[in-house]
């Protein structure tokens, strides 16, 4: 799953791995070598609307 | 003579008995269905899981979108204090938070039916059969034996005239017996994806562009 948000710093797009954002990693700007990450605080919020979209996203297929 | 030849097909005729409808119709209804389940689909999971709702004292109902937090760590040079030259600039590393609407994280525009594409050719031909094409033959030969009998007896020039004359007749015909007439169509439909509803796309530029910009350490501020 995957999407793109602009970088806050230099708004350059930063490809994100969803799934992997939720598991913690971070994602690096390559016009400013900033790093994103999902705050542990919000990994809840996240992780359940990615469950969701995916169940969305399977019934789509059909 | 020429009263005898069958008349070409109709190519209007031959394509009308194809239900031309259905064949590129149903799998861009079906498309169509489908992609429209899919818009309400996407809608209503986009209301469910990335807007809360709040009712208000009157009854209508406020969307407001979930917000999730995100982390923006980069490196940033601290410059050397000017009291101090001995020292080297160093970099650190500066942690900000920022909001972000979870709506811009998730691939919404993934849900919608794939590309359909629809393709067939057609052909249908038409020509005279080759029973007609030899009785005039006959035809034309009994013609040009009549036309050397005419001119016996008479000046030469006149008798070859004559044949010639037939023989020009005979081939015209040839021709004309030889025309058929063709048609091909080649019926290519292709939907594409369709892309996010402009108001959605338009909300979510909208939330990107206002991130809220991070505030970096000034020297001398810093603590
Ligand atoms: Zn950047």
């Amino acid at each position: 799953m995957f999407t793109q948000i602009n970088c806050p710093n230099c708004q350059q797009p930063i490809a994100i791995n969803v799934k992997r954002l939720v598991a913690g990693d971070s994602f690096s700007c390559k016009g400013c070598s900033a790093k994103i990450s999902l705050a542990g605080e919000s990994s809840n919020v996240v992780t359940k609307a990615v469950n969701s979209f995916e169940k969305v996203a399977a019934q789509a297929k059909h | 003579m020429s009263d005898a030849q069958p008349p070409l097909v109709s190519m209007a005729e031959q394509f009308t008995g194809l239900p031309m409808g259905d064949l590129i119709g149903a799998p861009l209804l079906a498309a169509a269905k489908a992609n429209s389940a899919m818009a309400a689909t996407q809608t209503k999971f986009l209301l469910d899981t990335c807007f809360a709702k709040e009712t208000t004292d009157d009854g209508k109902d406020h969307y407001q979108p979930v917000l999730i937090k995100m982390t923006l760590s980069r490196g940033v040079l601290v410059p050397v204090d000017p009291s101090q030259p001995d020292q080297e600039p160093t970099i650190s590393e500066v942690k900000t938070t920022f909001d972000l609407p979870l709506l811009t994280i998730l691939p919404l525009n993934s849900l919608a039916v794939d590309d359909v594409s629809i393709g067939f050719d057609m052909e249908v031909k038409s020509s005279f059969s080759e029973t007609t094409n030899e009785k005039t033959e006959e035809a034309l030969s009994a013609q040009s034996s009549f036309s050397a009998k005419v001119g016996y007896g008479v000046f030469s020039a006149e008798v070859s005239g004559s044949v010639s004359y037939d023989s020009a007749s005979s081939s015209s015909r040839d021709t004309h017996y030889e025309k058929s007439n063709s048609a091909q169509y080649s019926v290519k439909v292709h939907a594409g994806q369709i892309p996010l509803p402009q108001g959605v796309t338009t909300i979510i530029q909208a939330f990107t562009n206002s991130i809220s910009p991070i505030e970096m350490p000034v020297y001398g501020e810093a603590g």
